[in-house]
C-alpha cells in the first residue's frame, strides 16, 4: 500500500498553521491583563489542597504492566487475522499454542489473586 | 514532488528524532526526558510510515509511546523524585564511560547494518522486495492490507520458532510481574488469615 503523501503533508500543513494560528492571534489580539491569581494553577476553582506529585500504590502498576503483556498477545493476532484463511491450520496451531502459553500466563495471574484488587 | 516530499519527511524526522534523543539523556527532571522520548518514539513511527511499514508504525505509536512510555512514567512516578531528592550526576569518568558504550553500541548497529545483505533490497524507499508475490496461493501484496500480510507472513512461517518463543517471554514477564509485586502482600495475608483462624479457635473453644 502505497501512502499518498501529498494530501497527508498537506493536511498536516493546515493542522500546524490553525494551530499556530489560533494561538498566535488570541496572544497578539487578546487584551492582557495579568496577575498573579489568574496564574496559579487552576483546580475546580478551589485552593491547591496539596501536590499531585503524591506516589500512588504499586498495585497500579500491576495492572498497567498486565495490559501491556496481553496487549502484546493482542498485537500479534492482527496479523494472523489477515491471514488465517491461507495458512489454515497450520496457523491455528500456531496461533493456538502462543495463545495457551499465554493462557498459562493468565491463569497463574487468576490462581495468585493479580486480578483481586485487595 | 513525492519523493521529494518523503524525503524531507525523512530529514525532519530524523533531524526531530536525534534532537529529542539528546534531550532525553541531558534533561535532569526524569519527567522531561520521558515526555521527550515519546516525541523520538513519534519520530521513529514516521519512520516507519515512510517505509511502508504501517503496521509496525501504528504498533510502535499504541505499544510504545502509548502503553509502555506510561509504564515508564508509573516508574518515575513511584519514585517519585524531586528537585532537591534527584541524585548528583556521574563525574567526568562516569560520561565518558557512558559515551564509550554508547559509541560501541552506535558502531556494532553501524557495521551490523552496512553489512546486512538485506540492504541491497532497499535501494529506494519502496522497501518489503523480499516478500514473495503470492503466500499459498493468494498475493502477499495485496492493496488492502500491504505490509500487514507481508509482515504476517514472515513471521508465521519464516520465523515461526522465534514468535512462539515469544510467548514464552511474555509468559515469564507476566509470572515474574506477579511474584515480585503480590508475595509480600500474600504473605501478609496469610498471617492475617492465620490469625483470625487461631481468634476463632479460641472463641469456639471458649464457646464448648
Amino acid at each position: 500500500m502505497s501512502v499518498d503523501l501529498i494530501p497527508l503533508v498537506t493536511f498536516g500543513l493546515l493542522a500546524l498553521v490553525v494551530a499556530v494560528g489560533a494561538l498566535a492571534a488570541s496572544e497578539l489580539l487578546g487584551p492582557r491583563r495579568r496577575d498573579p491569581e489568574k496564574l496559579t494553577s487552576y483546580e475546580c476553582g478551589v485552593p491547591i489542597f496539596e501536590t499531585a506529585r503524591e506516589p500512588f500504590h504499586i498495585r497500579f502498576y500491576l495492572i498497567a504492566i498486565l495490559f501491556i503483556l496481553f496487549d502484546i498477545e493482542t498485537v500479534f493476532m492482527v496479523p494472523y487475522v489477515t491471514l488465517f484463511r491461507d495458512l489454515g491450520v497450520f496457523g491455528l496451531v500456531e496461533m493456538g499454542t502462543f495463545v495457551a502459553i499465554l493462557g498459562l500466563g493468565l491463569l497463574y495471574c487468576w490462581k495468585r489473586g493479580a486480578l483481586e484488587w485487595d | 514532488m513525492e519523493e521529494f516530499l518523503k524525503h524531507s519527511l525523512f530529514g525532519l524526522s530524523g533531524l526531530l528524532g536525534v534532537v529529542c534523543a539528546v534531550l532525553v539523556v541531558t534533561r535532569k527532571n526524569p519527567i522531561y526526558s520521558a515526555l521527550f522520548l515519546i516525541v523520538l518514539l513519534g519520530t521513529i513511527a514516521i519512520d516507519f510510515f515512510l517505509l511502508q511499514a504501517e503496521f509496525l508504525g501504528f504498533m510502535q505509536l499504541l505499544v510504545y509511546a502509548g502503553a509502555i512510555m506510561v509504564l515508564f512514567l508509573f516508574v518515575i512516578m513511584l519514585i517519585n523524585p524531586r528537585g532537591d531528592s534527584l541524585p548528583d550526576e556521574g563525574g567526568a569518568t562516569d560520561r565518558w564511560v557512558a559515551f564509550g558504550v554508547a559509541l560501541l553500541i552506535f558502531s556494532l548497529l553501524f557495521t551490523a547494518i552496512a553489512k546486512s545483505p538485506r540492504l541491497k533490497e532497499f535501494d529506494s524507499f519502496p522497501g518489503m522486495a523480499a516478500v514473495p508475490e503470492t503466500v499459498m496461493g493468494t498475493p502477499a501484496r495485496t492493496a488492502d492490507h500491504g505490509s500487514l500480510t507481508a509482515f504476517g507472513y514472515e513471521m508465521f512461517t519464516t520465523h515461526l520458532f522465534v514468535f512462539e518463543l515469544t510467548s514464552i517471554l511474555v509468559l515469564s514477564a507476566i509470572v515474574g510481574a506477579v511474584h515480585l509485586s503480590l508475595r509480600p502482600r500474600r504473605r501478609k495475608r496469610e498471617e492475617t488469615e492465620a490469625a483470625l483462624d487461631s481468634s476463632h479457635g479460641r472463641e469456639e473453644h471458649a464457646h464448648v
